[in-house]
């Protein structure tokens, strides 16, 4: 049989996607990797929200932001989206953690915006610095992105932008879409972020267990979880979206087994808005690599 | 040890490295893992260092191993890049190596290498599917080609995306004149294999408008014609002089069922591309 290595790079080509992946056991020493283009640079979209959670609860270990303490949302003059606060049609009132957990459990953009707003960019690249995560580089949030995604494409608004993106005729080159220009990571970088948040490494003991709570609620039910389908298996992710770019960094936890760490990252062939062979794609590659490194097989 | 002879074993080195075990890495070299093995240990006993550490979990690598790996690498990389660069210089100034999918219609290719042939250089053209082409570009074996959109292309450069009008073929004296009216037909196209996401583009189009066709595999329009005029299936052509008995042309769906096609090619870009796609996108009605 063709290595696991091998028979993952045939999977996204499958699907019709380039992809990059990096899967490690959350342990002191892991014994074994995998990796495919686990190194190269690649864009993060919402899978920055990771790192900015982390940022976050920084502020609540040190006391700086209350977690119970509220903060009033206005959807209307937020950064749209598709779920969450940005949905909303009226203003909402709400905690610290509750915002954390609508960014984290369904990618809630306007929820993100007010907390990067908050924390700020130069306390995200402090995480990213103190976790050693030298591939990594977080340029802005959503709002951001939706400014470089209009300039780009000539359109004017995000919606037009959004709709050329996902049309087949077009195989526009921009720069959300260009590690060089976007926020960007590392397949490695991500387990790695994964692994101190899972061994209590990067925040207060009780700060990291609130964050794998909130990355447990994450709702998406077609990529890295649909590769474990089975009873009793925990997967705890953030996803990344934008036009051709499908993301998922998860922990997958077997009962009784070490947790393994999975980044996934990939990039389509097609532009359509919506493709369940990648997401799929995500779901299997994922499962090759943990399946690969559980320790119930040993 | 001579320098090929280095080489030769560094890939061996570099494969079991990367594979973490000498079946698989044997299997990625068309090899058998003795010689893998017996290669590894020549190399160890010349460089007189141990790379590789074998245990009953697998191979990993010795602190000489790990630190000697990259540039094994990058040695390796340097090697293929200086074969390519002595072939370039051979064939520079004469010929450019073009390749295009069968899909590409006649025209379109004489077009493409008349201009090559107008602008002072000669065009040699390889036919084969997007799949083949890309892997080849990206190894050096073709300067540029003309391939299915969407594709898989990293790492290549790619131009704009050309759309060249198709019709659909459906067996003679059918009435077609919706979609519904394929229904029980196969679809005759390149196998998925050719390229996975062209394909499966083309499948979630016709499922849209109601159809769910199996796919009867037809690496060119020769293939299509021949399942179409036995009435087993319809297919889709961009060549319009294609007109066979058995077989009549209907125009359905309009632009979103046309053939999407764009040059890629390894940088840097090559001095003929704009001749290239002026000639992908020319007006045939204009020509002679």
């Amino acid at each position: 049989m063709a290595s696991v290595e091998q028979r993952i790079r045939d999977t996204f080509r499958d699907a019709g996607a380039a992809g990059w992946l990096h899967a490690v056991p959350v342990v002191d020493a892991p014994s074994r990797e995998i990796g495919v283009g686990a190194d190269e640079q690649v864009v993060m979209a919402s899978v920055y929200k990771l790192p900015l959670l982390v940022a976050l609860c920084q502020r609540f270990a040190d006391g700086t932001i209350d977690p119970t303490a509220t903060v009033r949302v206005h959807p209307q003059s937020s950064s749209p989206g598709p779920t969450g606060v940005a949905t909303f049609l009226d203003p909402v009132t709400l905690s610290w953690r509750d915002l954390a957990a609508s960014m984290i459990a369904v990618s809630d953009n306007a929820a993100a915006d007010v907390i990067l707003g908050a924390v700020g960019l130069d306390a995200v690249r402090d995480v990213l610095t103190a976790c050693g995560l030298a591939g990594t580089k977080v340029v802005g949030g959503q709002a951001d992105i939706e400014a470089s995604l209009v300039r780009d494409t000539g359109a004017t608004s995000a919606a037009e932008a959004f709709a050329l993106l996902a049309d087949n005729d077009e195989a526009l080159t921009v720069s959300v879409y260009d590690p060089a220009f976007a926020s960007a990571t590392t397949a490695r970088d991500m387990t790695r972020l994964l692994s101190h948040v899972w061994s209590d490494a990067v925040v207060t003991p009780e700060q990291c267990a609130l964050m794998r709570r909130l990355l447990r609620q994450q709702v998406w039910p077609h990529r890295v979880r649909a590769g474990f389908p089975h009873a009793g298996v925990v997967v705890a992710g953030k996803t990344g979206t934008i036009g051709a770019i499908r993301n998922e960094v998860a922990v997958v936890t077997f009962p009784g087994e070490t947790p393994i760490a999975v980044a996934v990252f990939t990039f389509a062939a097609r532009a359509d808005a919506a493709l369940p062979a990648v997401d799929a794609a995500i779901g299997e590659c994922a499962r090759l690599a943990v399946t690969e490194l559980r320790s119930g097989r040993w | 040890m001579a320098s090929v002879d280095l080489l030769r074993h560094l890939r061996l080195f570099v494969a079991v490295a990367e594979e973490g075990h000498f079946g698989h890495a044997a299997d990625r070299l068309g090899m058998t893992q003795p010689p893998v093995s017996q290669g590894i240990r020549r190399l160890e006993d010349r460089l007189g260092v141990t790379l590789l550490t074998r245990t009953a979990r697998g191979v990993g690598l010795t602190a000489a191993g790990a630190d000697l790996l990259p540039r094994a690498a990058a040695l390796l990389a340097d090697a293929e890049r200086f074969t390519e660069d002595a072939q370039r210089h051979r064939g520079a100034h004469t010929e450019l190596r073009i390749g295009v999918v069968p899909q590409l219609p006649a025209w379109h290719i004489a077009a493409v290498v008349d201009g090559v042939r107008r602008a002072g250089a000669r065009a040699v053209t390889t036919v084969a599917s997007t799949v083949e082409l890309v892997g080849a570009v990206t190894a050096g074996q073709l300067d540029c080609a003309v391939v299915h959109h969407p594709a898989l292309v990293h790492p290549l450069e790619c131009g704009q995306v050309v759309k060249l009008p198709a019709e659909f073929l459906v067996p003679a004296g059918r009435t077609v004149q919706r979609f519904a009216h394929l229904r029980e037909l196969a679809l005759a196209a390149a196998p998925r294999s050719h390229n996975t996401a062209a394909s499966d583009l083309l499948v979630d189009s016709l499922r849209a408008k109601g159809l769910d066709p199996v796919l009867l595999p037809a690496p060119t329009d020769r293939d299509t014609v021949a399942a179409v005029a036995a009435g087993r299936a319809f297919g889709l052509t961009a060549d319009p002089d294609l007109r066979t008995p058995g077989v009549d042309r209907v125009a359905l769906g309009g632009e979103e069922f046309h053939l999407r096609v764009r040059l890629v090619w390894r940088p840097p870009t090559p001095e003929l591309r704009e001749v290239i796609e002026d000639a992908l996108t020319g007006d045939r009605r204009g020509v002679g």
